[in-house]
């Protein structure tokens, strides 16, 4: 045989055996998949045509090599049909348009097929290009291979509409079977070229392209579950490589040693070059292990460099005690991981985590250049939460899939999931629910969705989108799910840390509160008791001062008719030694009266001597002006203004008791204006408010001064000037009173010692002006911002000023504004903000929601529900 | 017979204060804590109650406990509570009670006289 024939022959052996194999290989993947199956025929036929073509140019007889001519065109007239079928199921094309396109070119080629032992399509065989025997055309050869021309052309084209409309990962499986199928064709109908008696250009070697295009073919078509491409190609031009070199090798042995093999061993000399071939593949395929092996240990010890990388980021994760910042680093950490490490970009990376109340996936945080915005939200019934919580373990029980396959969701795998009808056939749902699932998966740009789960409950997903180039492999998939596997705990840990932070500052708000109720309450119960006795000692007095006054008609009256009460009962008590004694009560009610009688007469006497006295004083005046007796006036001027002092004792000796009523009625009044007082200091929050109410902001705004008033003591806002504007008709606010009250007095309190504490004490220069507006920018809130005069914020404490433990000031918990912004943002689902104003000082707004009448508002969360 | 007055108080100042304002209208008990009222209300004799609320540290409700046991027994004695609580609740289990009035402290001495004449005719 001639090198010629030999390679010929090798060159369609190799195609029949690889495509043979690999047709039994993709068909035992999945028997009951349209597309596993008319691969199948497609490459069986080739397997038909090539293991015939194989043989035609190397039979001793012109007889077998026109049987076999004639034969191989049973499998040449299907493979170009099947290929459009193959294609047709694997871009998914309805059915309607597979029957319209492919019942007619079955019939055709089955009208072909019927012309195949005739000699209207092969006359017969010849000598050609160094080829023993080779095909000669009958007059149906020229259109029999137009038609598979414009078939194998449609494929292409489909293929190529197929790859615009395809997701980009996918696209990549259909470039590689463009590309492929292009090389295959053009290598393997080179051939029908040496029919017509044209020499291609690459002449024999075209058929070599055939069984490497019908292997990328196979791994395109398997589910990415094997090695990537690159490792595959590699893998196999190595194996290719060493074993083309060892057959060239035991080739050229054969034909230099062949006279010597002749001359010493004689007849029987073929052994020596087919042992020596045998021992040569064996070698060789020896090397190609060790090749092969050194290979996949410079490729694994890069991957296993990103694994360990990945592993130790995984368990770093654990440190940090932030749900948002968890969420937020992981997809940022893995498209950079991949773009520095793996010099690969991925689409996007996106993490939707659980909120433990509501049972919805909100997207968290999202890297990539297709990355989503946050608010994105997974519904309960969404697809992807019911695969991971029902069907993964649905699979798992019915042994349909491994543990390790059900670790990360694939969009290929739905595909494959959706190709087994056995497995359909077995859960009503799945078809339907494999359909949404696919829908979400593209609307999601979603290549793989590795789930995350804390102890049997899910809490996560993690989202990729596609590789820039290359495929996710078996090793990147495994470092995913211990990605999520890490990342379920360390959110657990955060989560919780962050509950904890809550719970912390919650119970610190609400206890300051608390603290400032149960101090009004205990301190105005203490005030009020003592007030009650002052309120009762002082009206005692004065009723004491009215009896004296009126030389105590009022207990005489009273013991008059309590006498009168005991006499009664002692008339009808006979023979009682005692009720004759009882006329001491008649004595002291005469004493009673006679006192009041002299009391009345020494009043009137008083009176009497007050008049004559001042008659006296006025004399002696009068004799200043009468006499010239410079002496006599000295003495007459003194006389007279001792009797006036005289007059003024008696007039207060005359007018105790009104002296004396007067001041107790100051004391009185005095008592009365602390008990008001306490009754407005203490009157303002005393328990945390249970009800969602409309709130007028005037009111509030006021209550927060008294608020305020009462806190800063003898410093007081006195001597600043506040400026509070609120127009008139100002619509209502939706919010909790007393967290309000105590954001807006917290407010007020800051700006006041912020101009205190710079040193400004001018009443011009202390101002705190408050303004109340609807937002411009949305008519549904309402923006109250309150100002002070004095030194601006730095710009950078401006950004960090609500963070819990933030504070300028030596003895400050730093918790004061970081409760405001959590007793408005989220009781009250508004927003706290802080600028400054340019020549004025700082401002700090709040924006709340405006009340809606007909709504009905969930207390517990304060979002509208209707 | 004179009526019977009862003033419940824990402060002493005040119950003397009240006494001072009654002694001659009624016939006057006294009590600085509510054990010491229960024994006084026991026989059902007292006419008029005049009773305080917390007559203990934090948050002592003894002058409730006092209102409930009289009125297992007593429906008709008429009470007036005197007290500085202003908690709402309290307030309502009071009325709940039965009482005729609820006067918070610090009250004119005067409202009280008139509340009591009120009961009194």
């Amino acid at each position: 045989m001639s090198t010629l024939n030999l390679n010929y022959f090798f060159s369609a052996l190799l195609t029949a055996v690889t495509t043979f194999v690999l047709a039994i290989f993709v068909l035992s993947r999945n028997p009951k998949s349209k597309v596993y199956r008319t691969y199948f025929l497609y490459t069986i036929c080739i397997s038909i045509w090539s293991i015939q073509y194989a043989f035609m140019p190397v039979v001793n007889n012109r007889s077998t090599a026109e049987l076999l001519a004639h034969g191989l065109h049973y499998g040449v007239g299907f493979i170009c049909v099947f290929f459009v079928h193959f294609i047709f199921n694997l871009l998914d094309t309805k059915k309607s348009k597979i029957r319209i396109v492919m019942w007619p070119l079955y019939i055709i080629a089955c009208l072909f097929a019927a012309t195949v032992h005739t000699e209207y399509l092969v006359s017969g065989v010849t000598f050609k290009f160094g080829l023993k025997y080779f095909v000669e055309p009958g007059p149906l050869y020229l259109p029999y291979v137009s038609f598979l021309l414009a078939c194998v052309g449609y494929g292409l084209i489909e293929l190529l509409i197929g790859y615009r409309r395809a997701r980009p990962e996918r696209r990549n499986q259909l470039k590689y079977l463009f590309y492929s199928t292009l090389v295959g064709y053009i290598g393997g109908a080179a051939n029908f070229a040496l029919v017509f008696d044209f020499k291609y250009p690459f002449f024999p070697y075209g058929t070599y392209a055939v069984p490497l295009y019908v292997a990328i073919v196979a791994y395109a078509i398997i589910p990415y579950r094997l090695i990537d491409i690159k490792v595959y190609l590699s893998r196999a031009i190595v194996v290719v490589s060493v074993f083309l070199g060892t057959m060239f090798v035991a080739l050229w042995t054969t034909f230099l040693s062949k006279r010597f093999l002749v001359w010493t061993i004689g007849d029987n000399w073929w052994y020596a070059p087919l042992i020596g071939s045998m021992v040569l593949m064996a070698c060789g395929y020896a090397l190609s292990l060790h090749i092969v092996k050194g290979m996949d240990k410079r490729r694994l010890s890069k991957l296993s460099e990103a694994r360990e990388a990945l592993e130790i980021s995984g368990r770093g994760m654990i440190e940090i005690d932030s749900t948002r910042r968890l969420a937020r680093i992981i997809p940022r950490y893995l498209t950079m991981f991949y773009l520095k490490k793996l010099r690969v970009r991925i689409s996007h990376a996106t993490i939707f985590l659980q909120d433990k109340e509501t049972g919805e996936f909100i997207l968290e945080s999202s890297a990539g250049e297709e990355k989503f915005r946050k608010g994105r939200i997974i519904s309960k019934g969404h697809p992807l939460n019911i695969w991971f919580t029902e069907k993964r373990t649905f699979f798992l029980d019915e042994h349909i899939a491994k543990r390790h396959d059900m670790d990360v969701l694939k969009y290929e795998d739905i595909d494959y999931w959706m190709s087994n009808e056995g497995l359909l056939k077995r859960d009503d749902e799945l078809p339907f629910l494999l359909k949404r699932l696919k829908k979400e998966m593209d609307e999601l740009k979603a290549t793989v969705c590795v789930p995350s789960f804390y102890k049997n409950k899910l809490v996560g997903f993690l989202l990729l989108g596609h590789k820039s180039h290359g495929l996710y492999n078996e090793q990147e998939l495994d470092i995913f799910a211990l990605l999520a596997a890490s990342a379920a705990a360390a959110f657990r840990g955060a989560q919780l840390a962050d509950k904890l932070r809550e719970t912390q500052t919650n119970l610190v708000a609400s206890e300051r509160l608390a603290a400032i109720g149960r101090l009004a309450t205990s301190a105005k119960h203490e005030i009020n008791n003592p007030l009650q006795g002052i309120y009762g000692g002082f009206n005692h007095a004065l009723s004491m001062l009215e009896d004296v006054k009126d030389g105590f008609y009022a207990p005489r009256e009273r013991i008059r008719a309590l006498y009168w009460q005991i006499k009664q009962l002692a008339s009808e008590w006979e023979d009682n030694a005692l009720t004759g004694k009882l006329s001491v009560i008649d004595n002291l009610l005469s004493k009673l009266e006679s006192r009041s009688e002299s009391d009345r007469a020494f009043r009137e006497q008083l009176e009497d001597t007050g008049d004559e006295i001042s008659e006296l004083r006025d004399a002696f005046e009068e004799l200043i002006n009468e006499t010239d007796d410079e002496d006599v006036k000295d003495k007459a001027d003194e006389i007279a203004y001792l009797l006036g002092t005289v007059t003024k004792m008696m007039d207060k000796i005359r007018n105790m008791d009104g002296a004396l009523t007067g001041a107790l009625n100051e004391g009185f009044e005095s008592a009365q204006r602390i008990s008001q007082v306490i009754d407005a200091m203490y009157n303002l929050p005393k328990e945390l408010d249970k009800k969602l109410g409309p709130l007028d902001v005037t009111t509030l705004i006021n209550s927060s001064f008294e608020f305020v008033k009462y806190q800063t003591y003898w410093e007081n806002l006195t001597d600043t000037t506040t400026i509070i504007e609120i127009p008139p008709g100002l619509p209502k606010i939706k919010g909790y009173t007393n967290r309000l009250v105590s954001v807006f007095s917290n407010l007020i309190i800051n700006a006041y010692q912020a101009m205190t504490d710079d040193g400004v004490t001018s009443t011009r220069q202390r101002i705190i002006r408050t303004v109340a507006e609807v937002d411009s920018r949305d008519s549904s809130f309402l923006e109250i911002r309150v100002s002070n005069k004095g030194p601006a914020i730095p710009e950078e404490s401006l950004k960090n000023i609500f963070e819990q433990g933030f504070t300028t000031k030596e003895k400050s918990s730093g918790l004061g504004l970081h409760i405001c912004k959590i007793q408005v943002e989220e009781f009250n689902n508004g927003a706290i903000s802080a600028r400054n104003i340019p020549d004025f000082g700082p401002e700090f707004k709040v924006r709340l929601p405006i009340w809606k009448e007909g709504v009905q508002y969930d207390e517990k969360t304060s979002h509208s529900r209707r | 017979m004179m009526r019977r007055l009862l003033i419940v108080d824990d402060e002493e100042m005040i119950v003397s204060q009240m006494e001072r304002m009654f002694y001659d209208k009624f016939r006057v008990f006294t009590a600085n804590y509510a054990g010491q009222a229960v024994e006084v209300l026991k026989d059902g004799k007292i006419d008029i109650v005049i009773l305080d609320i917390k007559m203990g540290p934090f948050s002592d409700r003894s002058g409730l406990k006092v209102l409930e046991k009289l009125r297992e027994n007593n429906k008709n004695t008429e009470v007036i509570i005197v007290s500085a609580i202003d908690d709402q609740e309290v307030i309502d289990q009071a009325h709940r009670l039965g009482i005729s009035i609820y006067l918070r402290k610090p009250f004119h001495p005067n409202v009280l006289t008139r509340e009591v004449e009120k009961l009194v005719s």
